[in-house]
């Protein structure tokens, strides 16, 4: 067998074809193609366009699906705001009759008037604003402000105010001040360690959970991590910006209204809680960030 | 390229010229010098001269767009055997060709036939009947005696163009023998009993 396989290359070309296979009309054929390719190699961008083209125009829709989805998650807590924007101008108006509660009846009257122009949006999706807390809260808006940062030190007139209200611990000294000022003499008070008068900021009020200052006083002094804490929560307010003041008219006439002063972006927005008392009197809640 | 008229039987050393001359007039004497070879190896492979034919083509536009890329580190010949032994693996891989090869099967079983591609080469006489008989090898086996046998290339050679190691080349050249020694005993001792 191995003789007859040594003569396999004859018995072989013999046996598949004895005329030639690879003819003339082969190589014209295979001439073609190369002119074909050439043709295509010396006109790189003509003969690839349609794909540059199409990636392109891939590229252009997923930058205008990216910027449309930024745009809309950017658009929900705006429209929260805008939601609250409604009653901002009732507020507005609120504002100049704070003390007449006639006029109060009134901002209310108009904001009820708000919340039914917004109703029908609101109806028709009943079951979300059920749900959404944050929207019933918006409904109570009653007055909206932004204040620029930084926070602290606090200028001439708020140190007056709070050399007063330390020498007096009346929360009469307060009157004049806004709930965002009412928080700048809290933070005031902590970086100057005098947590007897951060103490009196606080409502005074055994339903809102504010402990004796006695209590209060022992634990800070106990607690190093507090202080810690604080101070560096003051530092950290040294950067912020900006704070937003919303104010919120409590329905439930056994509670007091309240306000809250926002800073931050996005998910890491913090809330600083603050009460007005009977007398009408700005002061922080126990716990303000809780 | 169309009004190219190539130097009928010159016998260049295709290795010098790639990089010093036109590729069109390369890939003109790699047609004069490998395009018969080619086409009866690519057979050996698909058992159809269309598609022998298909890759054919296919290999020389390849080494025309890819002559620039060439580095030398084979002999032109190792390259070339090299793409078209390539691109008949991949035929005989191909969706297409598996399916040709069981609707060829089911049809002639349907018809009763015996006759195969391999079966209309029957040869004559016994050398005939082995070169028949290489070609029903495995795929495998069948390469490496083809290579060996047929084009009469060294082992070294075929190591290349397979990238196989030497001793698998080997192995496989020894299991062939084998095989085809089995074969051929089992269809004349099949042969014998008909006639008796």
């Amino acid at each position: 067998m191995e003789e007859q396989l040594k003569e396999l290359k004859q018995t072989m070309n013999r046996m598949i074809s004895e005329e030639p296979k690879f003819t003339e009309e082969q190589r014209t054929k295979i001439r073609q193609t190369i002119a074909k390719r050439r043709k295509q190699s010396n006109r790189p961008f003509s003969a690839k366009w349609k794909a540059i083209a199409s990636v392109a125009a891939c590229l252009i829709l997923i930058i205008f699906a990216t910027q449309f989805i930024m745009s809309e998650s950017s658009r929900k807590p705006s429209s929260m705001e805008s939601a609250g924007g409604g009653g901002n101008s009732s507020g507005d108006q609120n504002t100049a009759l704070k003390d007449d509660s006639s006029n109060k009846a009134t901002l209310l009257e108009k904001h009820t008037d708000t919340d039914k122009s917004i109703g029908p949006k609101a109806e028709s999706n009943s079951q979300a604003k059920n749900e959404t807390f944050a929207l019933d809260q918006s409904a109570n808006v009653i007055d909206k402000k932004t204040f620029e940062g930084p926070m602290l030190p606090l200028n001439d007139k708020l140190l007056n105010v709070y050399e007063t209200f330390s020498e007096s611990h009346d929360q009469g000294a307060l009157a004049d001040l806004n709930p965002f000022e009412v928080m700048q003499l809290y933070y005031h008070a902590s970086q100057q360690g005098e947590y007897g008068t951060q103490h009196d900021l606080f409502i005074q009020d055994v339903r809102y959970g504010t402990p004796s200052k006695q209590a209060y006083l022992d634990d800070t002094s106990k607690d190093s991590a507090i202080v810690n804490t604080i101070e560096r929560k003051i530092t950290r307010f040294s950067k912020i910006e900006s704070f937003k003041q919303t104010i919120y008219h409590e329905p439930d006439p056994k509670w007091l209204d309240y306000a809250l002063i926002n800073w931050g972006k996005d998910n890491d927005i913090t809330s600083f809680r603050l009460i007005k008392n009977k007398d009408g009197v700005w002061t922080v809640s126990w716990m303000p960030i809780q | 390229m169309e009004g190219y008229q190539p130097k009928q039987g010159s016998k260049v050393q295709i290795d010098n010229i790639i990089g010093r001359y036109p590729k069109d007039e390369v890939i003109e004497h790699m047609m004069n010098q490998y395009g018969e070879k080619l086409i009866r190896l690519a057979y050996t492979y698909v058992k159809d001269w269309g598609k022998a034919e298909d890759i054919v083509q296919e290999v020389f536009v390849t080494c025309y767009t890819k002559l620039d890329c060439f580095r030398g580190e084979s002999s032109v010949k190792t390259w070339i055997y090299r793409i078209t032994i390539n691109r008949s693996h991949d035929h005989l891989r191909s969706w297409s060709y598996r399916n040709l090869q069981f609707t060829d099967k089911i049809s002639k079983w349907i018809k009763g036939e015996k006759s195969t591609i391999e079966l209309d080469l029957i040869a004559r006489d016994e050398k005939k009947e082995l070169a028949s008989q290489v070609l029903t090898l495995p795929i495998k086996y069948r390469e490496v005696m083809l290579l060996y046998y047929f084009e009469e290339l060294a082992v070294n050679d075929i190591c290349l163009m397979l990238l196989l190691n030497e001793s698998t080349v080997k192995t496989r050249l020894h299991r062939g023998r084998q095989l085809l020694k089995e074969i051929i005993t089992s269809e004349r001792g099949l042969d014998d009993g008909r006639t008796t």
